[in-house]
């Protein structure tokens, strides 16, 4: 992604995407998934466009009124700029399209490992990450409960906007209230199987860095470098 | 050492929270008003500065390796939202709030959690504008006068913090005596 940022031509840019492109076929993934990820920044990519098409001077395309103008050069550069953004969510949604939350948290874990003799709690870190993860759906279904059981008292959560940010006190204090069971429940399973920390505790699923991974690395950093210094 | 098992849940729970808060969404002009901000605070006010801190962290990292936890989904990719620095702000946020309240003293009154909030508030919205800023300045490649970024990244969003922190401070004079007696707070 640095690699992306750096590339000042557009013609590193497009090997870097076609790069990208050979990737997402090696890990088979399908490239309509690829696209919905990038559909949350369609108003940002088309913003961009817009922007520079206005705003920069040069061989002027079409006037428009209130002294605007679009330009060739600010179409070339919103393109090139948009393009650039495309690029970079694309190398980017790689990894979470390719590698689960779970084994991604197992890999922070190992890579914070070295740091916990400075103080860093490594495997707090990623035991407090999967716990959060697997409670999201728990409190989503929670919530849902409180709040049918508060309508069913007569609490007006549907209404002005105003009403619906006031009905949502009576949502949150039950909320915690059962967070707060739920919490002791867990602590007391923890503490009774005698859950001390990360010294000396296994995992389910060891992780091993084998001399494909070390290839992969090398790979990426040769390219990486041929890029910047002859594209 | 010892973890202490309890801290350690409650710090997990807080990023759950966090999360949940985006889902709960009441639309109104001009942005649409979550929670997510105000389980910050809360965060802040509740675990104090270290653990509220790691609990937003913790938020920030479970959106970035694909968990959709932020309110247009999560993934690497989010970093190049303008609005990341709102959520960069997070943990800074709750690291304030813990602190101001460490430094008023342990005084559960409304008006006192409701000024931790506001340092929080700031916190969050200045990293916003500022990230808003470098993103236009260096990945859009536009130059936007500043009166502009503040007015569209700071001056809206105003209204509903303030609402956010209000809600926050009667919950966390509500719900601080349940922490302190298990002895989760400083």
């Amino acid at each position: 992604m640095t690699l992306i940022f750096l590339a000042p031509r557009l013609s590193s840019l497009l090997v870097i995407a076609l790069g990208t492109i050979v990737l997402y076929q090696a890990a088979r993934l399908n490239t309509g998934l690829a696209f919905r990820n990038i559909r949350p920044f369609l108003w940002i990519l088309i913003l961009t466009v817009i922007i520079h098409a206005l705003f920069t001077e040069g061989h002027i395309l079409i006037r428009l009124p209130l002294s605007l103008a679009v330009t060739t050069e600010g179409i070339h550069a919103g393109l090139f700029y948009s393009f650039r953004i495309v690029v970079l969510i694309l190398s980017a949604a790689l990894i979470t399209l390719t590698t689960s939350p779970m084994a991604l948290t197992d890999a922070i874990e190992r890579f914070l490992k070295p740091l916990t003799r400075l103080g860093l709690p490594a495997h707090e870190i990623a035991m407090m990450m999967s716990i959060s993860m697997r409670f999201i759906p728990t409190l989503m279904e929670e919530t849902d409960r409180i709040r049918k059981a508060q309508i069913s008292r007569g609490s007006r959560i549907n209404g002005s906007p105003v009403q619906r940010i006031k009905g949502l006190i009576p949502l949150i204090i039950p909320l915690f209230v059962s967070t707060f069971r739920r919490a002791n429940d867990l602590a007391l399973a923890m503490e009774a199987r005698c859950y001390r920390g990360g010294e000396n505790r296994t995992s389910y699923q060891a992780l091993r860095f084998r001399w494909v991974d070390g290839a992969a690395l090398g790979v990426v950093a040769v390219s990486g470098i041929m890029i910047l210094a002859w594209v | 050492m010892r973890t202490d098992v309890r801290a350690l849940l409650w710090t997990a729970l807080f990023v759950s929270l966090t999360s949940l808060g985006g889902w709960v969404r009441i639309p109104v002009a001009p942005v649409p008003f979550t929670l997510q901000t105000l389980f910050v605070y809360l965060s802040g006010d509740l675990l104090g500065n270290r653990r509220g801190f790691i609990s937003q962290v913790l938020f920030l990292m479970l959106g970035l390796i694909g968990v959709p936890v932020f309110s247009m989904g999560g993934g690497l990719g989010y970093i190049f939202q303008p609005t990341f620095g709102y959520l960069l702000g997070f943990p800074l946020a709750a690291w304030t709030v813990g602190v101001v309240c460490q430094r008023l003293g342990a005084r559960n009154r409304w008006m006192h959690w409701m000024i931790c909030n506001t340092a929080g508030m700031c916190v969050i919205l200045t990293t916003g504008v500022l990230y808003l800023a470098f993103y236009l300045r260096f990945i859009i490649h536009q130059e936007i006068s500043w009166e502009k970024i503040i007015l569209s990244g700071l001056i809206v969003f105003i209204p509903g913090e303030v609402v956010k922190m209000s809600m926050a401070s009667i919950l966390a004079k509500r719900m601080a005596p349940f922490f302190h007696d298990q002895g989760l707070m400083i």
